[in-house]
């Protein structure tokens, strides 16, 4: 019994130019120990270290590729042909000459190389804000060539926020943040793609500004937006980059969906309104966002290189003035309502509503409700009118009406000295349901001249004032 | 110390040919010339072959087996050699990538053309001299005039 086997031009050296091999043999693993025992330089052309065929190596009997037969144990009969076959492959970098030069220094490591630059490149990574935590996140994820960034912020840059946010500079100060991480990161590195989302990320866009990226970065500085933003990267099954910030402490985690667990599992309910202070009451050292922002670039990088070991399922804890790290271990909640067995959130809610920025429904005392155009005919009038705003700070950030004063529902009892007893107060919320309570508790403390602005700012938006941003 | 490698007229005509039809997918083809016998290789034909990359052509190629080794039956009847094949980086660099070394071959020649906007431009040869080596330039002439050839610009002849 005798079969043929056809050599391949690249490999005819190793036979001394013969291009057919006969040699008695039933299958093919046979045919080829007796090839290899003739011309032993093959062996490692043709088969690997496991003693299996390589693959850039095809071989066919009777027009039959192996792989789809049996294998090395594949019969061949009398007089049948053993063809081997190289692999002929190969493909573009997406990486230019100029670019290879820039991340010489990414090439060198072993871990990353051309292929994971590449990697890199395809990659893309949505940061939801561009302040604190998103500043230096948004440049070293530039720096290191990521090839997509997407930003979603709605803020401008104010005086006060250069004293940390250092992606932008004064000659920004008043303009949209989102113009000015573009032009700073466009400088930085030219060779990536920046896209502006100038949205407020909401329940009915999250999902639609969320799904076209690999990896998604919280920076954002409220407690809303961070269930939002779980809950999105949930469903839509994206890892999501979690950093949170608190005067000189900082926490870092990766909240991947299936592999780990969620905000949720970690913070089942947010903190009642105003216990938690934002930067803006509470203060932060400058520097302490740009240790976390940078740890969650970091985590971003090895999530697209596919190399290291990620923080899902870890907590990282930061204590600045300590200069010390802890790691907690994280795990998921079976009874998580995300995440968890009995799986209640099946969709996005209304994350105001469920910080208990919106909770109760206790109905105003009769006749201390005012619509927006009584509100606005009495301003115009002049008269001394109090305008009392108890909503979140962040929520103040979005839109306000000029002349408000805004004392946050949950600290007015502590506050009510602030107010001018003698005048009339106005009290308005997002809605017109938070400020039913507070005026309420105003009228219960004696302020009788109180009245509950019917609608809320959105009417307010809706009807006096469509320039505000509502939300 | 690159070696050289000429190329006939109607063989770079060929692959500019070649790379364009192919365009924006990558192209790819067989590099036919007598046995070099330990001189210089000279490719006298270049057989179009398609790109057998289903998945992602705009950046990957690859010869199926059976054009393999229709190729090489054919180099056999003519009495040349199979010498290498090129392929095309649309809107790329002529320049080899990891993959394109990952499935090198001692012995066979990679022809690489730059194809910007439909349009053959840059071209280069590279070859490996060991298994585990890295590539090493390969300096393309005209053959007849011994002129150096980096661009296939305005040689379709279409």
């Amino acid at each position: 019994m005798s079969v043929q086997i056809r050599i391949p031009t690249p490999l005819r050296r190793h036979t001394g130019d013969q291009v057919h091999v006969e040699v008695p043999a039933g299958t093919v693993g046979e045919a080829f120990d007796l090839l290899f025992e003739r011309h032993p330089g093959l062996k490692p052309q043709i088969l690997g270290e496991d003693g299996r065929v390589r693959g850039f190596v095809n071989v066919f009997v009777a027009g039959e590729d192996i792989r789809f037969l049996e294998g090395l144990k594949t019969a061949v009969a009398d007089g049948e042909q053993i063809a081997i076959v190289p692999a002929i492959a190969g493909g573009a970098s997406s990486l230019s000459r100029e670019e290879v030069l820039r991340y010489s220094r990414h090439l060198l490591l072993p871990e990353v190389g051309l292929s994971g630059q590449e990697k890199l490149k395809k990659g893309s990574v949505l940061l939801v804000g561009t302040g604190g935590l998103g500043s230096p996140a948004a440049l070293y994820l530039a720096a290191a060539g990521v090839g997509r960034i997407g930003l979603v912020d709605f803020d401008v840059v104010d005086e006060s926020n250069l004293q940390r946010q250092i992606l932008h500079d004064t000659r920004w100060i008043g303009k949209p943040k989102l113009d000015s991480a573009a032009d700073r990161l466009k400088a930085l590195n030219p060779y990536i793609e920046i896209e502006l989302h100038h949205h407020r990320l909401a329940s009915a866009n999250a999902l639609g500004i969320l799904e076209g990226y690999d990896v998604v970065l919280d920076g954002t500085d409220n407690f809303a937006t961070r269930y939002l933003t779980n809950d999105a990267c949930f469903f839509l099954k994206k890892p999501n980059v979690y950093g949170s910030i608190f005067r000189f402490e900082g926490q870092v985690s990766v909240f991947w969906p299936e592999k780990g667990p969620c905000y949720r599992c970690l913070y089942p309910e947010p903190p009642p309104p105003g216990l938690v202070p934002s930067c803006a009451e509470g203060g932060v050292l400058g520097v302490l966002p740009g240790v976390i922002g940078s740890l969650q670039a970091t985590e971003a990088i090895k999530i697209l290189l596919g190399v290291g070991r990620s923080l899902s399922g870890r907590l990282v804890l930061y204590d600045a003035l300590d200069l010390s790290f802890r790691e907690l271990r994280l795990r998921r909640d079976p009874a998580c309502p995300l995440c968890g067995e009995n799986r209640t959130v099946t969709g996005l809610v209304d994350y105001e509503e469920f910080c208990g920025l919106g909770r109760g429904e206790e109905a105003a005392p009769p006749g201390s409700e005012i619509s927006v155009f009584d509100l606005k005919e009495w301003l115009d009038r002049g008269d001394a009118v109090q305008l009392l705003d108890v909503r979140e700070p962040h929520e103040a950030d979005i839109c306000a009406i000029e002349g408000a004063r805004l004392i946050p529902l949950a600290t007015l009892p502590e506050r009510l000295h602030e107010l001018d007893q003698s005048a009339t107060i106005v009290v308005h919320c997002k809605s017109g349901v938070r400020s039913a309570r507070a005026v309420h508790l105003l009228r219960q403390a004696g302020l009788a001249r109180t009245y509950n602005l019917e609608g809320g700012i959105l009417a307010w938006a809706r009807e006096i004032d469509p320039s505000l941003v509502s939300y | 110390m690159a070696s050289t490698t000429t190329f006939d007229p109607g063989a770079l005509a060929a692959i500019a040919a070649g790379a364009a039809a192919a365009y924006p997918h990558e192209g790819c083809g067989a590099l036919l010339g007598p046995n070099p016998g330990g001189g210089t290789r000279r490719v006298t034909q270049t057989i179009p072959l398609p790109n057998g990359e289903t998945g992602r052509p705009r950046d990957r190629f690859e010869v199926a087996p059976r054009d393999y080794l229709a190729v090489e039956d054919e180099a056999d009847r003519q009495g040349l050699s199979l010498l290498g094949f090129w392929h095309s980086h649309p809107d790329g660099e002529a320049r080899p990538s990891t993959t394109d070394r990952a499935y090198a071959w001692e012995g066979l020649l990679t022809v690489i053309v730059a194809v910007e906007n439909g349009s053959p431009r840059d071209v280069g040869a590279w070859e490996i001299l060991a298994a585990d080596a890295p590539f090493t330039d390969v300096a393309m002439e005209l053959q007849g005039t011994g002129s150096p050839v980096s661009s296939l610009a305005g040689r379709s002849g279409a």
